[in-house]
């Protein structure tokens, strides 16, 4: 049996994934403890910070053929307002609330400034949500065969309360620490965006979700507003 | 009492248009067209009544948009034609839907000189072919996840441009284009009518191809061929 995750940051594999370099050190990660809990043998994690979720759904087409009886399936939807537009980085699609990468040529920075002037449309965005979840649940329905957990990163969807942003969010005593923390760390150190003993309790309700049928509620249960302002500068993992 | 639905673009519009101002400044003969492939469809199939969403130069957001605001009004036994755009046209511009057609846009005389280099650039930079066809890849799954919650609808996909389930070749590439015995008269078609003044862009003949062949569909259940059977080289150089 295999584990299989597809998603953006809140999924990447631990302290594997490159880019940053203030990781937190944590024992185990959400991924690593459920192949524990699930006794699986191996674990296919595909995911990459700042993707979309048109490259999270094509990672899933490209895969979907080699899921095998009984394997478990996580797909990690990200935000609608991603747009995977420059091909060759498909980890720079969170371009319109991120300062633009140094990769990008100056024609590419124009273009993304002109499009966010003139080109955005937040409704189109919403409907292409709704595409891909309604396309991922097609796929979870044609394949009875493996498990298929949709987990949200940012918007609700049915069958899920809450989503792994109150999970991440849920961490800070409030939204101007929010703000501080993220200004002064630049890259979040936590993996996953959430705290180690909050990777635990998702794998928790990961595996009750799989093995003993029980819905998957994001807003209750988790170690909340222990990030504050007398703590929020720390790069280790504090104590919630 | 069952319903035909037809959403699509400019190749789903109804007869009606031909007797429009826009159809008239267009040439659309309106003895020639006195009926179009959805009339036909409609005389074929126990039908009572016909509502038809479609609009030229709209994206797959609409009609996606569409679809979803009426699939609660679906009935088992209605017959649901899903007419597909071109993947990679996007609904940019909330209260423009007509112009989703980004190429055909450059020159718009109404837009500020600001708003076509924005067009420009993102046709030269940030057009993402394999993005445009993952959204219409997720666009197809979910509606055959609507396929799956609604089994008692007779739904038929009709792509404009790409590929689709079940149906073999395009509207575009298929009929229209094949119309004509070469690109150069198709070229120069388009020069002198302005405007394709063939209604929902075929000839009269094979509306009625087109008709015999979705009502066969309905009926006996035979995929649609668009490849074969439709009149070809109507057009050459010596009779445009």
């Amino acid at each position: 049996m295999t584990l299989w995750v597809f998603g953006d940051s809140y999924s990447v594999d631990s302290q594997n994934t490159t880019g940053s370099t203030n990781w937190q050190t944590i024992d185990k990660s959400w991924t690593e403890l459920l192949v524990d809990l699930l006794g699986v043998s191996k674990k296919h994690v595909i995911a990459r910070p700042g993707v979309s979720n048109e490259w999270i759904y094509g990672q899933l087409l490209r895969e979907k053929d080699n899921f095998k009886q009984d394997d478990y399936v996580i797909i990690q939807p990200t935000c609608s307002s991603r747009k995977w537009l420059i091909e060759r980085f498909p980890e720079i699609s969170n371009w319109q609330f991120s300062s633009l990468d140094k990769r990008l040529t100056k024609n590419e920075i124009n273009a993304l400034n002109l499009y966010q002037r003139y080109l955005i449309n937040d409704e189109i965005n919403l409907y292409n949500y709704d595409m891909v979840i309604r396309a991922f649940m097609f796929i979870a329905q044609s394949i009875p065969s493996v498990k298929i957990l949709i987990i949200p990163g940012f918007h609700n969807i049915s069958g899920i309360t809450g989503s792994l942003g109150n999970v991440c969010f849920g961490e800070f005593v409030n939204s101007t620490i929010e703000d501080k923390y993220y200004h002064y760390h630049k890259n979040d150190p936590r993996i996953n965006h959430m705290h180690e003993s909050n990777h635990k309790i998702l794998a928790k309700k990961i595996h009750d979700f799989f093995i003993l049928n029980y819905l998957v509620d994001l807003t209750s249960g988790f170690e909340s507003k222990f990030i504050n302002n007398s703590n929020y500068r720390e790069n280790k993992c504090l104590t919630p | 009492m069952s319903t035909l639905w037809v959403f699509g673009d400019s190749y789903s519009v109804p007869r009606d248009y031909a007797e429009t101002d826009l159809g008239i400044k267009a040439g659309v003969d309106q003895n020639t067209y006195n009926t179009n492939w959805i009339q036909e469809v409609e005389k074929k199939l126990n039908i009572n009544d016909l509502k038809i969403y479609s609009n030229f130069g709209v994206s797959n957001e609409w009609i996606f948009k569409n679809v979803m605001e009426q699939s609660n009004n679906f009935k088992p036994e209605d017959c649901v034609i899903l007419q597909l755009t071109n993947g990679n046209r996007h609904w940019w511009f909330p209260d423009a839907p007509a112009e989703s057609n980004l190429p055909q846009l450059v020159s718009h005389p109404d837009w500020g000189k600001e708003k076509r280099k924005a067009i420009d650039l993102h046709l030269k930079y940030l057009q993402n072919d394999q993005m445009d066809n993952l959204i219409y890849s997720s666009m197809i799954y979910s509606f055959m996840y609507i396929k799956l919650a609604l089994p008692g609808i007779k739904l038929l996909f009709l792509p404009g441009f790409g590929k689709a389930p079940e149906t073999i070749g395009n509207l575009t590439v298929d009929v229209c284009d094949k119309e004509f015995d070469s690109n150069n008269t198709q070229q120069n078609f388009y020069n002198k009518t302005g405007f394709d003044n063939r209604l929902n862009h075929m000839s009269i003949e094979n509306h009625h191809i087109l008709a015999d062949k979705i009502g066969d569909y309905f009926i006996n259940h035979t995929p649609v061929d668009l490849t074969t059977g439709f009149k070809t080289n109507i057009y050459t150089k010596n009779n445009i």
